[in-house]
Order: structure tokens, then C-alpha cells, then sequence
């Protein structure tokens, strides 16, 4: 077990640090008055905490000589670059400053939990000692934040639904297109990782598919995802019920992420 | 669509059914929930474990309706073939209103352009530099442009881009329809099994439908300095008629392909201990003690009989000796350095018999570097390790198909979702000589609203 550099422990407290402020300054936006420049400094802040992220990756990355990808530590702070990198081009284009309160936010609770986590650079076990490793976890990690950013929107369109009222330029129509756009973005992302993870599968362990929790749960987010998708074409559905389904997407795959590792044993079972 | 529900038959509204978006989304919602069943139901069990876990009622559900092994059940596969059909008659449905015919039309009915979906204004040009004009405009914004002259005071022109779009809904419905035949003619013509293969090479496994057989050779084990493991390697060797056809080394990763069925490295295991007994006379005879089914040796209570008087037994067993002064110490639980220390008992029946405890005298521990002992001229060679090798075998020739289905998958992904179609449809009308009136809009969503006035804006203005 080797020990982990000062300067990745440093760049791991300062990251945190970072996502703190950039929550605070996106409430301090929310609370008081939608200042522009307050804006611009949560969204710096928020900016320089995933720089600190990507260096502290690209350390890590480095000392253990492959793809931050093998424990539960190192996916979960891949998983948060890649929400917050979604969430700043998204930000940037649509002028969503208001829901960097929920972006911020739920990267610092996941940066606060990885916190906890044993971080010890671990040799890979046999089984993972493969390219098939990044592209599989890869697709998921731009899946799984986009994802994650179209739960907050479906969360946010059910709010302003049900108050019957816009915020600034958003209206549900707008937000509803936004939601549609960025799990149409995802979607693709993870039956591209459903499938490279299905071809490594036959060469690792012999068979493409074989039920496994894991697997199992991924193919149900999926399916969750794709009436997504298709129930947007029923013009009562699209709106509630798409936004509804967008946020029960997002909870199946928190529990594919977690809950399969904790509640069901399977194949992927090393990545507790 | 025709509404005449009189006139429609069975297979129509069978048809229908299927079609219907909402069907769709049910099934799809419907299959998400029967799968999250089987991970909450251990599959593939004993039926003694159910008869454990649930209560009578319950067992007989799970067992009826094959919840036991949910992914092979019927229900699972009555679910997926509607679905199978579902798609395929989407698909196809598609495949004639979308790509082949509709949306194709030039001009619509002029009312059409009086709705809220559509802007008008007029320019300040002749008809025929109007309509230039439009043409070049859109041709500038990557459309593909046709028109069609109404008569001399209206001009219809359509204009499309992304139509490659419909091709990527087509593509990726196709793929999966492709993956589920491709699977199901795998389940049906393929095979899966496991093997067992021991070190001793005593066991083969017979591939029956190919007439070979595959013996391991060895099986090696290869740690990190921290003497975790780091990958593990079989030594295999194929056999057709008794003749050796191939040797060839398998690793997790990357397995041994063979007329059609695949060998993988799965896992392994620790079988027994062999050893070589050299007798005063010089003949030498093989002994083994096996390990349990847990893998390991019951320190004690493992032994073998020397012709019929001695008792030799297994002290202890460390898989990964290492010598601290004179202390033994197990570094880890790989066997990188098997050591084995025995016990002898010369006397063992008589005191049995009579209640006693038996002597046992220590013959030490024998390893790699110290393999031998001696006791009243019997040489004890410490000769190996027996492991074993876990194979995963499989033969699935609808392998091809899946993965052609899903590169239609992912072809078809993108087009469909990372390229917006369009479809502009503009109505010129004259004016007077020096006016034109332009009706335009796009077929499809509101908040187009906002380009279409910077279209407007551009028009005017250039």
C-alpha cells in the first residue's frame, strides 16, 4: 500500500475548500438578490474547485500509473469532475447560475463523503487490468453527471410547475427542452459504457452478459431513461410525467452506483 | 388516419396497439420493474434455499412463475419477445411515414401559414429577387432547398436540414432487434460450462461437441511486492486422438479460443499436498493430502498412513512462509511459498486402542529451500502444492450478431440524438411590383420563435 503523496493530501484539502466557498456563494447569490457579480464569483469559484479537482486527479493519475478508476474513492471524485464539468458548460450556455446552489451543493456532499473513504492507492486485481477500464468508466462518468444535472432541472421544473411561475428567463417549456437536451446528450454516453463494459465482460469473464446486479441495475436505468425518451412524444406526458421519470432516473442510478455495492453481491463487487 | 372503428379489423388494432407510444412506455417501464425482481430474488439457488428463506405461500409463487431464474423464465421472455414486437412494428412503421413518404410536401394548404407558429413581413424587393434572396439565405444556413410556384402570385419553398436524424431512430431500433436475435440464437446454439482442471493433469475436460480435451499443465501465480496478487496464468494443453495439437498460456484478460469454444481463466484454488517417500531400500512412493472444500487443511486432522503403521500428519500449513529468526511467519495467503511442517507417530494404533495419547515426534517444516526430512532412514520430500484451475468455457456463436447490433446501436445513437432536424416552410406572395410578403416558419417546437425573427431581422436587413 503506498502512501499518498503532501501534495495530493494538500490539493484534496484545498478542492474541498473550494467547493465549500463556491456553495456559499451560489446561496449568498440565491438569498440575496441575483447579483451579477456575486454570480461571477460562485461561478470562479466553482470553476477553480474543478481545476483543483483535475489537478488532484491527474496527481493521482500519475502516481498510481493508470486511470483514477479502481475504488469506490476514486470513481466517486471522477464522477463529481465529471458532473461539474457538464454543469459549467451548461451554466455558461443557458445561464443557469441558479442552479449552481444544487450543482455545488452535490458536489461538496460527494467530495465530504470521499473524504471518509479509504484513499489508498490499490493495485488493480486482475480482472480490472484492462484499456476497456477508462473508455467503460469513462461513458459513465459523462453519463452519470449529465444525469445528475438533469435530476436537479426535473426537481427544479416540478417547483416552478407547481408554483405556476418562471424565474427569470426559465420557464417549464424552456426547462423541460433543457432536460430533454442533456439526457439526450447522456444517453448515448451510457449505452456506449453499457456496451464496452458488455465486450469486456466476454473477453474478462466469458460471457457478454450475465445478469449480475450491476449489470442488471445498469440495463434498468437505461430502461428508465429510454421511456424517458419515448413518453416525451405523448404531449400529456411530456412535461410532469418526463420530469418525474427524469428524477426516478436519477435515483436508480444513485442506487446502481451505491446501492447495488452495499446491498447486492455480485461480479463488480470489487468496487466497494 | 381513417377514424371508422367499425371498419377496422383485428390485426389492425392489433397493429395499432402496437404502435402506440404509450404501449411502449409501459413495456418499457413494465421490463424495468420485472428485472429489479431478480436481483432482489437470489437467482439460480437450490430449491432447498427458497424452502428456507420464504414462507410456503411464497415459495410457490417464486417457484411458478420461475422467479428462481426470473432471466429464463417465461414471463421474462413473453415480456421481451412483446417487446421484440413492439419495436419491430414501430420500426417498421417509421421506417414508411417518416423516411419514405410525408414531410416531403413543398407547399401546405395556405392557411396553414396564418397560424401562431409563423411570422409575417414584407420586403421591399420584386418577387423574383425575393425569392432569389430567400433561396441564397437558406442555402447560407446549410438547408436543402426546393420550391414550387403555386401561380404567379404565390411561391412555396421548402427548406430541410438533418434529415439524417430519422436514420439514427431507425438504425438504433434496428441494432436492438439485431442484439435480441443474435442473443437468442447464441442461447440456442451455444453452450456454457466450467472446468475443474487439476495441476496433477490426472483430470481433463472433454469438449464433446468438438471430440478434443484440454489438460492443464500448471498453474502459476504472479504477485506485487506487497505479495497481493497481480494476475494468475494456466499452462494449457489441448488434446484431439491422444495427440497434442496446441500448448498455449491463458490469463484473466485473455483466454484460448479453440474450434469455436473459448477457455477463460476464472479462478482457482489449493487441492492437496504431495509427497515423495523415499523408503530405506530406495523405492520411492507418492502420498497426497487433500484439502477441504473450503480450500484449506485442517491442521492435525490431515494425515496419511505409511504402510500401515505410521501415521504422518500435517502440523501446520502456511501457504507463504518466511523465517524470523527462528520463528515461522505467514506473509500472505497466496501460495508463493508453500510450507508444510509435519508430525510422525510410530505408536499411534496401540495407543489409540488402549485410550492413550500417541507420541508424535516434529519432523520440522519443509518448504522450497529445505524440502526434505529424515526419520529412521525414511527420506519425507515436501514434493508440491497441488492447485487447481477454474475455466469458464463457453461456445456462443451469436456472438457476430450482438456485436453487429450494437455498432448499428451506436451509429445509429448520435444521429439520432446529436443532430437537430429542420424543417423551414416559407410562402412568398406579391405584393406589388416592389413588395413582397413573406410567410415563414418551422415545423415543430415554439421557442423556434427567437431565430425566426433573427431570420426576419437578416432579411430585411442584408
Amino acid at each position: 500500500m503506498s502512501q499518498l503523496s503532501n501534495m495530493e493530501i494538500t490539493s484534496f484539502y484545498i478542492l474541498r475548500a473550494l467547493f465549500f466557498v463556491s456553495f456559499f456563494a451560489y446561496i449568498f447569490y440565491m438569498v440575496f438578490g441575483k447579483n451579477k457579480i456575486v454570480s461571477y464569483i460562485a461561478t470562479g469559484f466553482l470553476s477553480l474547485a474543478f481545476l483543483s479537482l483535475t489537478f488532484n486527479l491527474l496527481i493521482r493519475t500519475y502516481a498510481a500509473g493508470r486511470a483514477p478508476f479502481s475504488n469506490l474513492y476514486e470513481s466517486l471524485i471522477s464522477f463529481v469532475w465529471g458532473f461539474v464539468v457538464i454543469y459549467l458548460i451548461i451554466e455558461h450556455i443557458y445561464k443557469l447560475n441558479i442552479l449552481g446552489i444544487f450543482a455545488s451543493g452535490l458536489s461538496m456532499a460527494a467530495i465530504l463523503y470521499a473524504s471518509v473513504l479509504p484513499k489508498e492507492i490499490e493495485p488493480l486485481i486482475p480482472a480490472l487490468q484492462s484499456h476497456w477500464l477508462i473508455f467503460h468508466v469513462l461513458c459513465f462518468v459523462f453519463a452519470y453527471g449529465a444525469f445528475a444535472l438533469s435530476f436537479g432541472l426535473g426537481v427544479f421544473y416540478l417547483f416552478l410547475y407547481l408554483r405556476k411561475k418562471n424565474l427569470g428567463h426559465l420557464n417549464p417549456v424552456i426547462l423541460e427542452e433543457l432536460i430533454y437536451k442533456i439526457i439526450a446528450f447522456a444517453f448515448p454516453w451510457m449505452t456506449l459504457g453499457i456496451i464496452t463494459g458488455a465486450i469486456w465482460a466476454d473477453k474478462a469473464w466469458g460471457s457478454y452478459w450475465s445478469w449480475d446486479p450491476k449489470e442488471t441495475w445498469s440495463f434498468i436505468t437505461w430502461l428508465v431513461y429510454a421511456a424517458f425518451l419515448h413518453a416525451r412524444y405523448n404531449y400529456k406526458w411530456k412535461g410532469t410525467i418526463t420530469a418525474i421519470l427524469a428524477i426516478a432516473g436519477f435515483a436508480v442510478v444513485m442506487f446502481t452506483y451505491f446501492g447495488v455495492n452495499f446491498l447486492l453481491s455480485g461480479l463488480h463487487s470489487y468496487a466497494k | 388516419m381513417i377514424k371508422d372503428n367499425s371498419k377496422k379489423t383485428f390485426l389492425d388494432s392489433l397493429w395499432s396497439f402496437f404502435t402506440s407510444i404509450k404501449v411502449a412506455v409501459i413495456f418499457i417501464l413494465l421490463l424495468a420493474v420485472i428485472a429489479i425482481l431478480g436481483t432482489i430474488i437470489q437467482q439460480q439457488m437450490p430449491m432447498e434455499f427458497y424452502q428456507k428463506i420464504y414462507s410456503p405461500l411464497m415459495y410457490k409463487i417464486v417457484i411458478t412463475l420461475g422467479l428462481n431464474d426470473l432471466y429464463n423464465s417465461f414471463i421474462f421472455r413473453l415480456l421481451l419477445m412483446f417487446i421484440g414486437i413492439n419495436i419491430t412494428v414501430c420500426t417498421i412503421e417509421h421506417f414508411n411515414k417518416r423516411l419514405m413518404t410525408g414531410n416531403f410536401k413543398i407547399c401546405l394548404p395556405f392557411d396553414a401559414y396564418k397560424s401562431n407558429k409563423y411570422i409575417n413581413f414584407s420586403i421591399s424587393l420584386t418577387f423574383e429577387k425575393a425569392l432569389e434572396k430567400v433561396i441564397n439565405y437558406l442555402k447560407s444556413k446549410h438547408f436543402h432547398v426546393s420550391y414550387e410556384k403555386e401561380n404567379n402570385e404565390n411561391i412555396y419553398v421548402y427548406g430541410e436540414k438533418g434529415r439524417i436524424k430519422g436514420w439514427g431512430s431507425f438504425l438504433v431500433h434496428t441494432g436492438l432487434l439485431i442484439i435480441f436475435l443474435g442473443a437468442l440464437y447464441g442461447g440456442l446454439t451455444g453452450f456454457k460450462d466450467m472446468a475443474f482442471l487439476m495441476e496433477t493433469g490426472e483430470n481433463k475436460y472433454f469438449e464433446k461437441h468438438n471430440n478434443f480435451y484440454v489438460k492443464l499443465k500448471e498453474f502459476r501465480i504472479e504477485a506485487d511486492e506487497n505479495r497481493r496478487i497481480k494476475d494468475f496464468f494456466s499452462d494449457l494443453e489441448i488434446f484431439e486422438d491422444n495427440m497434442k495439437i496446441l500448448e498455449e498460456t491463458i490469463e484473466v484478460n485473455d483466454p484460448l479460443q479453440y474450434k469455436g469454444v473459448v477457455f477463460y481463466q476464472s479462478s482457482w484454488g489449493m487441492a492437496g499436498l504431495q509427497f515423495l517417500v523415499t523408503q530405506p531400500d530406495g523405492k520411492e512412493e507418492v502420498y497426497h493430502v487433500p484439502f477441504d472444500e473450503t480450500d484449506s487443511i485442517n491442521p492435525g486432522q490431515s494425515f496419511f498412513v505409511l504402510e500401515n503403521r505410521w501415521i504422518v500428519k500435517v502440523g501446520d500449513f502456511y501457504p507463504d512462509i518466511a523465517f524470523k529468526g527462528d520463528s515461522p511467519e505467514n506473509l500472505s495467503s497466496l501460495p508463493l511459498n508453500p510450507a508444510v511442517s509435519l508430525q510422525i507417530s510410530t505408536d499411534f494404533m496401540e495407543k489409540h486402542m488402549s485410550g492413550k495419547e500417541p507420541e508424535w515426534k516434529n519432523l520440522g517444516w519443509l518448504y522450497k529451500d529445505h524440502p526434505e526430512a529424515e526419520y529412521e532412514r525414511y527420506k519425507f520430500r515436501f514434493d508440491k502444492l497441488i492447485k487447481y484451475s477454474v475455466l469458464q468455457v463457453k461456445k456462443d456463436p451469436g456472438i457476430p450478431i450482438v456485436y453487429f447490433g450494437c455498432f448499428l446501436l451506436v451509429a445509429g445513437m448520435p444521429l439520432a440524438f446529436y443532430i437537430s432536424r429542420k424543417i423551414i416552410r416559407i410562402c412568398l406572395v406579391k405584393k406589388s411590383d416592389e413588395k413582397t410578403l413573406i410567410y415563414m416558419g418551422f415545423t415543430g417546437k415554439e421557442e423556434e420563435m427567437d431565430e425566426l425573427k433573427q431570420m426576419e431581422k437578416d432579411l430585411i436587413n442584408l
